[in-house]
Order: structure tokens, then C-alpha cells, then sequence
């Protein structure tokens, strides 16, 4: 179909086109014909069974995993499907579509994006990229012509997925708010008088500090989404090779697990008898608790599998396509959580009038940092790029 | 104002140079040496019987003791302490400037005080330039590891005491004697009353014990901030091959609500003040006065002020409403903000400090050279109350992903109701001014401020 069809097909006013002007706006797209004549009007029977046949397994729901299947590759609309997909649309599609196109910029669409469409009679790279991350993407284009590459992207059309991200760390061991017990303060049996008075109590030796929580599992990234490129001609003017990336996304990094809590502080010594003219001693203060031991680190994540990619390239230019598969690795491990500090000592309690104050309690280690987690075992397989050479 | 060892006050030329004004304190060996033959100069003494301290510290005479005994327990207060295990010692002090004996219920009690601690100051003769400020208190610090409450003593014996226009001399919470053969005035005979010279007997520099105002007052801890309110949850979006899409319905958790602030702490109670131990002021002669006369100013310490109570901690902020989806679920509403914690009372104030007896002998016909004035310790000012905290922010009402419009689409949560501020303190009470006796030297005459 050229662009005038496209846009009629969706409703819009082909009369804008006349002045040379880009339809860039967002379309809503009620039924699956319509969208899989978009996304997949101009591929060969052989192209949507190769899209079939290289759609890895995914987790999405079954219906929706059809659905894909219908749209980009050859799989029926069984009834249960067409209902299903009743749920899903409308679709909004984001359309730019119009005699020149030309990418001079970095453009990055996605991760939480429509649907993108560029319907072109000519298509230019010039000096820009176009990054599609988990977005699905469609290219109809009657002739592209690479003017200049990007400088910030090593390549002019990249079909991403999402890398999975790292949690937050988890929560530290919970604090103590209160120091332990203080010791008993002494009091004059009689006023003004410490005469058979005990000195103070000694303080409780602190508790060991809580232990970090355990650090969750990396985030999942998100697959590159699927995507169908048809390019009758490609201008032999051009500089260079036209360069296709993909690359699904990678798996979360384990979150780091939580830090072990503060030891609890050591109660203090209670305070001798003091009547203002005569006292007792002050009780020693408790020991430092010692801190808490760091929580385990969380998992890595596997790398996600992308989806098929079609691409439909002049025959005679077969050499100015240039293909990257990269695959998506795996998550790395969640390291430990650190060891908590240990608490304050008690300090001792005060003696009375001419008696010796209390000994502040000793002081105690640090806790035990936590076990790292597994890194993700399993990488993302890139989406199948599948070439058509006409 | 400064002590006797750093004092630019000039003693005669016949002083023993070892205790010149300048020079530190030296301390004197036991047996200590009789009354009339104490020696000159500044000197530190540790005496270990009441006896021996009746004999160097009491008037000379049974009528003088007598007449102190008979107006000893006159004041109020002081019949009041008598009550208390305080009033040993006062009763002790009766037995060492008065005619009374010592109570054998109290002999416990005065050994936690033996031996006392005696300063002495012993000149022929000695000036005060004008203006100049003597402090002739015996301090703690003077007796290596002596604790700083320690009841002490001081025994001043001048022969002849020059003071000039406006000088002092000021004594802190010692129990004390003092004897001037001749004090004369170096001034115009026609002087301001402010130009009079002044002896001071004031309460101690430190506060009394209190079981229940043991440490200096401290300022009420300031409340904590609350926590901050949750965010509610989203309604999760994740990519999807045909545009982003949501799995849930309903509504996006609202914010939860902000925390109260933490209520500031009290105030501390302000100490009370210095108490004014017993004075014996004994004057053989006043010379060269013509119309001004010598002050004698009683007044114990003034209670100190109570602390501030602490700021009532702030509100916190309300957690911040959840994102919803076009379609699908709403956005959660804003958590309301936390009310801010009330501001801590302010500490009382401390009470005034309490007097004791103070005894001035001098020949009848010096009365009227004499200005007896007694002034009460005020009561320390209360604290004022702690500021109440602020309330807390209302959280911000979630947004509605999915569509075009990302204002926010649900409503702010409300500020939290900011803290009361505290009561101030109560202001501490003065209490009654220390009895001065006016004892004549040849018949009682007493003198009663009340």
C-alpha cells in the first residue's frame, strides 16, 4: 500500500499529504483487520509463517500471544481469540506518515508507548537513529537513503527490549528505640539520709541488633516487541549501509539485601543514693548490644526473549543491510546486606555525694554482612531478524 | 569581682609576706594554733571538732551568744527547717555562734561534715580602693577532690578595714565570721547612697540539693517529625505489543495518612537558688561615715529559670494518591498530611534560696551608720511553652496514565491541624529575706526586716 492508502485506510484526510506536509498524530484503530493490515499489509505468507515459527515462548496471556500471532504472522482468529481481543481494542497507534520523512534526530519511543507507524515514500537517515524500545513497529517505505549515521547510536533502526532493573535495598534490620533496661536508681531509706542505702543497680547488657530483610529479586525486563519493515527501494546515493539492532531486554540485577540494625545501646547504671550530704556508688552501665547481621541479597532475573522481526529489503541492495543480534544477559546477584554497628554502651549510673560514679559498659562487634544471592542463569535470546530480499 | 589571692586591695606593710593578697592560700597543720595567736594572711584550716570550731568562729562572751541564741530561731523559715533533718544544721550553728548545746540526735549527722573546711583571712589592716569588689569566699576547689556542695567556712579578722567610695566586699554561700576592729570610710561626708560602702553575705554560687531538681534545667527535646504517609499504590502499567496496558480495575490506592508530629518534651524545672548560710558580722568601731553608712545586704540566690519546652515535632507529609489508568482504574486520592505534635510546657521556675540568721554586732551608737538590708532570692521565671509543630502536607492526588491527560486526576489530601502550643512554666516563689539581727554590743537590740 502507499501512504495515500494507508492514510485513507485509517480515516484521515489524504489531502493534507498534497502539500508536502507529515501526518504525525495518534490513530485509533478499532478492529484487527485494520491493525493487521498496518502492521502487516505488505508481508508474504512465507514472512508471517517465518514470524510464527520464530516467536519464542513467551508469558503472555494465551489469547494474547494469538493475537500477536494473527497480526504479525500467520496464526488464525479462532472466536475465542476475536473476543478476547475485544478487550484490547481499541488500539492507539502512533502514525507518521508523508512523502519525505527524515530522522535527523536520536529518537527513542517507549518503554510505555503506542504501537509506531512511519509510512513514507521516502525515508531518510540523516545524521539520526530511531530506538524502539518494547514498542512495536512498523516501516512501509518506498525508498530509504542513509545520508549520515547517528553519532550517539551505532545504528539507524535498534528494536530493543527493556532492561530489568534492580529493587530498591531492603529494609534495614529494625531499629531498637530504646536502650535496654537502666539499672535501679537508689533511693534514701529516710530523707537526707543514704545510710543502708543500696548504690545503683547495673544497667542491662543491649540486645543484638535485627537482621536485614531479605533482598527481593531483580525486576524482569521486557521483551523487543515485534516488527515489520518493508523497503521496496534503497537509494543508491546513499553513504552508507543501513544498520538494524536488536537486542531483548536483559534481567534485573538482584536487590541488595538490608542492612543488618544498630546493636541495642546498653541500659545505664542507675544512680547511687544522694541526700546532699551523704551517697552510695552508681551501678555500672550495661554492655554495648552487637550489631545485626545484613539480610541475603535477592536473585538475578533471566534475560527475556525477544520477538521476530520482518524485514523486507531490495534484492539488489542486499548488501547496504546490516544486521546486529545481541543477546540479553542475565541478571546479576543481589549482594548481602551489610553488618549492623554495634549500640552505645551504657554509660554508668552517678554516685552520691563523695562516692564513685558507675563504669560505662564495653563496647561490642559488628554483625555478620549477608549471603549474596544467584545471579539470573538464562539469557535473552535476540528476536529473530527475518530478511526478504525482492 | 575577684578573690583575696588575685585582689589589687593593699594590706599593711606588717603582713606576714607569705600572705600577701596575691599569693595562694596555705594550708595549715593540725594542731592548729589558738585563736589569738592564728596567723596572718590567707590561710586554709581543717578542723576537726565543733568545740574547737566554737572557740575560733563564736563571739567573745556569754551575753553575745546568749543574744544570738534568743533571736537564733525568731524568722519563720527557719522554725520551719527545724522540722526537717535540715535543721541539724542549723542547730549546730546555734551551739557554734549562740549559747545553745549540741543535740545528741544530731551528732551523726554533723560527723558527715567533719572535719570542716575553714578559710581564714587575717590582716591588721587592709584598703579598698574605690569601686573595688572583694570576694573573700572559701571555694571547693581549694581543697583537692572536696565535693562542690561541701558546707564551708570562713573566718575573716581585720584590724583595721579601709573601704573606699562604692567598694565590697561579697561572701557566697560560706558560713561566716567576720571581726573588724575599725572600719572607716575613705569617701566625700556627704556620698550618694549608691556610693555606700557594702559588705554582701549572698547565697552559694551553686544550687542546693534537690531529689527533684538535680541537674541544671534543660530544654524540652523537640518532637519528632512524623513519618511521612505511604504512597498509595498504582495501578501497575507494563508494556505491551499493542500499547501499554494495565491488568487491574477499580481504583489506585489512595495515600495513606501522614503521621502525627511527636508532642515536644517539658521544659526542665529551673534549679532553686543559692542558700545564704549564717553571717556573724561583728564591728568594733565605724569611723569617718559622716552621712553614709555601711551596707549590709542579705540576699540569698535567685531561682533559676525553667527551661523552654520543646517544639512539637512536624506533621507528616501525606503520602501521595496512586496512579490510576485511562479506562481502566482511577487514581488514588491524596493521604491527608499529619497534625503537628504540641509544643512541650516550659519548666517551673526555681524557688528562691533559703537564708539564714545574720548577725550584726557594733556598739550601739554605730546603729544608726548601719543600713541593714534584706533582700529575698526571686523565684526563677517559668519557661515558656514550646511552639506547636506544623501540620503536615496533604499528599498529592494521584495522575491517570494511558490517555492524553496526565494532570493530576484525583483530589489532594488535606494539611494536617497544626500542634497547640505548650503552657509556660510557672514562675518559681521568692521566698522570705534572710533575718538580719542588729546585737549591740553592750545590750541586744534586734533588727527584724519582717
Amino acid at each position: 500500500m502507499g501512504v495515500r492508502e494507508v492514510v485513507e485506510l485509517l480515516g484521515l484526510d489524504s489531502g493534507t499529504l498534497e502539500n508536502g506536509e507529515i501526518i504525525d498524530t495518534t490513530v485509533h484503530i478499532s478492529d484487527v483487520a485494520t491493525l493487521r493490515q498496518l502492521f502487516g499489509g505488505s508481508l508474504t505468507d512465507e514472512q508471517r509463517s517465518q514470524f510464527t515459527g520464530g516467536t519464542a515462548s513467551s508469558d503472555e496471556h494465551p489469547q494474547m500471544s494469538a493475537l500477536i500471532d494473527h497480526v504479525f504472522g500467520s496464526g488464525e482468529l479462532s472466536d475465542e481469540t476475536r473476543t478476547y481481543a475485544g478487550q484490547v481494542f481499541p488500539v492507539q497507534v502512533r502514525l507518521m506518515a508523508g512523502g519525505t520523512v527524515t530522522i535527523d534526530t536520536d529518537l527513542t519511543v517507549g518503554p510505555l508507548a503506542q504501537p509506531y507507524a512511519i509510512i513514507a515514500d521516502n525515508l531518510i537517515f540523516a545524521g539520526g537513529s530511531l530506538t524502539m524500545l518494547a514498542t512495536s513497529l512498523t516501516i512501509q517505505a518506498g525508498q530509504v537513503s542513509v545520508k549520515s549515521g547517528s553519532a550517539g547510536k551505532p545504528y539507524h533502526l535498534g528494536i530493543l527490549g527493556v532492561d530489568g532493573t534492580q529493587p530498591q535495598q531492603a529494609s534495614a534490620g529494625t531499629a531498637y528505640t530504646q536502650p535496654a533496661a537502666a539499672g535501679s536508681n537508689a533511693s534514701a531509706p529516710t530523707p537526707g539520709i543514704c545510710t543502708g542505702a543500696s548504690n545503683g543497680g547495673n544497667g542491662t547488657n543491649g540486645s543484638k541488633g535485627n537482621t536485614g530483610s531479605n533482598g527481593q529479586n531483580g525486576n524482569a525486563g521486557s521483551a523487543s516487541y515485534p516488527a515489520s519493515i518493508t523497503i521496496s527501494k534503497f537509494d543508491p546515493a546513499s553513504t552508507g549501509v543501513l544498520v538494524l539492532q536488536t537486542q531483548s531486554g536483559a534481567g534485573g540485577t538482584g536487590g541488595q539485601g538490608g542492612d543488618g540494625g544498630t546493636g541495642q545501646d546498653g541500659g545505664s547504671g542507675g544512680s547511687g543514693c544522694d541526700s546532699g550530704c551523704e551517697g552510695t556508688d552508681g551501678g555500672n552501665g550495661g554492655n554495648a548490644g552487637p550489631g545485626g547481621d545484613g539480610g541475603p541479597g535477592g536473585n538475578g532475573t533471566d534475560g527475556i526473549n525477544g520477538y521476530p522481526i520482518n524485514i523486507s529489503f531490495p534484492l539488489a541492495s542486499k548488501n547496504m543491510l546490516q544486521t546486529v543480534s545481541l543477546a540479553a544477559p542475565p541478571g546479576g546477584k543481589g549482594v548481602g546486606g551489610n553488618p549492623g554497628g554495634p549500640g552505645n554502651p551504657g554509660g554508668g549510673g552517678s554516685g552520691g555525694k563523695h562516692k564513685s560514679d558507675g563504669q560505662a559498659g564495653s563496647g561490642s562487634g559488628k554483625g555478620q554482612p549477608g549471603a549474596d544471592g544467584s545471579a539470573g542463569t538464562n539469557t535473552g535470546a535476540p528476536g529473530q531478524i527475518i530478511p526478504t530480499f525482492t | 569581682m575577684h578573690g583575696l589571692p588575685a585582689s589589687p586591695a593593699v594590706a599593711a606593710a606588717d603582713d606576714d609576706p607569705l600572705s600577701a593578697p596575691r599569693s595562694r592560700p596555705l594550708a595549715l597543720a593540725s594542731p592548729l594554733p589558738r585563736r589569738e595567736d592564728w596567723p596572718k594572711g590567707v590561710r586554709l584550716a581543717l578542723v576537726h571538732d565543733l568545740h574547737e570550731a566554737r572557740g575560733l568562729l563564736g563571739p567573745d562572751g556569754p551575753e553575745q551568744r546568749a543574744a544570738r541564741s534568743a533571736l537564733f530561731w525568731r524568722a519563720r523559715q527557719i522554725r520551719a527547717r527545724a522540722r526537717l533533718r535540715l535543721g541539724m544544721h542549723d542547730r549546730g550553728e546555734d551551739f557554734l555562734f549562740g549559747s545553745a548545746d549540741l543535740c545528741a540526735a544530731d551528732a551523726a549527722g554533723h560527723r558527715r561534715h567533719l572535719p570542716l573546711h575553714l578559710k581564714t583571712v587575717h590582716f591588721d589592716s587592709l584598703k579598698l580602693a574605690a569601686g573595688e569588689t572583694l570576694d573573700l569566699c572559701a571555694k571547693a576547689d581549694e581543697w583537692p577532690g572536696l565535693h562542690f556542695r561541701e558546707e564551708l567556712y570562713l573566718w575573716v579578722r581585720i584590724g583595721r578595714l579601709e573601704m573606699g567610695p562604692g567598694s565590697r566586699i561579697a561572701v557566697r554561700g560560706n558560713v561566716c565570721a567576720m571581726e573588724f576592729d575599725t572600719i572607716s570610710f575613705a569617701g566625700p561626708p556627704c556620698p550618694q547612697s549608691a556610693d555606700w560602702p557594702e559588705i554582701a553575705f549572698l547565697g552559694t554560687p551553686h544550687a542546693p540539693f534537690s531529689a527533684v531538681r538535680g541537674r541544671d534545667a534543660e530544654a524540652g527535646r523537640q518532637g519528632e517529625r512524623g513519618a511521612d504517609g505511604r504512597d498509595g499504590a498504582s495501578v501497575p502499567v507494563r508494556p505491551g505489543v499493542f500499547g501499554p496496558r494495565s491488568a487491574s480495575s477499580g481504583t489506585a490506592a489512595d495515600g495513606g495518612a501522614g503521621e502525627a508530629g511527636g508532642d515536644g518534651g517539658a521544659g526542665g524545672d529551673g534549679r532553686n537558688g543559692g542558700m545564704l548560710m549564717l553571717a556573724d558580722l561583728r564591728i568594733g568601731a565605724l569611723a569617718g561615715f559622716g552621712r553614709a553608712k555601711l551596707r549590709v545586704l542579705g540576699k540569698p540566690g535567685d531561682g533559676a529559670p525553667g527551661a523552654p519546652g520543646g517544639q512539637g515535632g512536624a506533621g507528616g507529609r501525606g503520602g501521595r494518591g496512586g496512579d490510576g489508568f485511562a479506562g481502566v482504574a482511577d487514581a488514588g486520592r491524596g493521604g491527608p498530611g499529619g497534625s503537628g505534635g504540641h509544643g512541650g510546657s516550659g519548666g517551673r521556675g526555681g524557688q528562691g534560696g533559703l537564708g539564714s540568721n545574720i548577725f550584726v554586732s557594733a556598739p550601739a551608737e554605730d546603729f544608726g551608720r548601719l543600713e541593714l538590708v534584706a533582700l529575698p532570692g526571686a523565684g526563677g521565671a517559668g519557661g515558656p511553652g514550646g511552639a506547636g509543630g506544623l501540620g503536615g502536607a496533604g499528599g498529592e492526588g494521584g495522575r491517570r496514565h494511558g490517555g492524553v491527560d496526565a494532570a493530576p486526576a484525583a483530589a489532594a489530601g488535606r494539611e494536617g491541624d497544626a500542634g497547640a502550643a505548650g503552657a509556660a512554666g510557672a514562675h518559681g516563689r521568692s521566698r522570705e529575706p534572710p533575718p538580719i539581727h542588729f546585737i549591740p554590743l553592750t545590750e541586744s537590740k534586734p533588727f527584724n526586716p519582717e
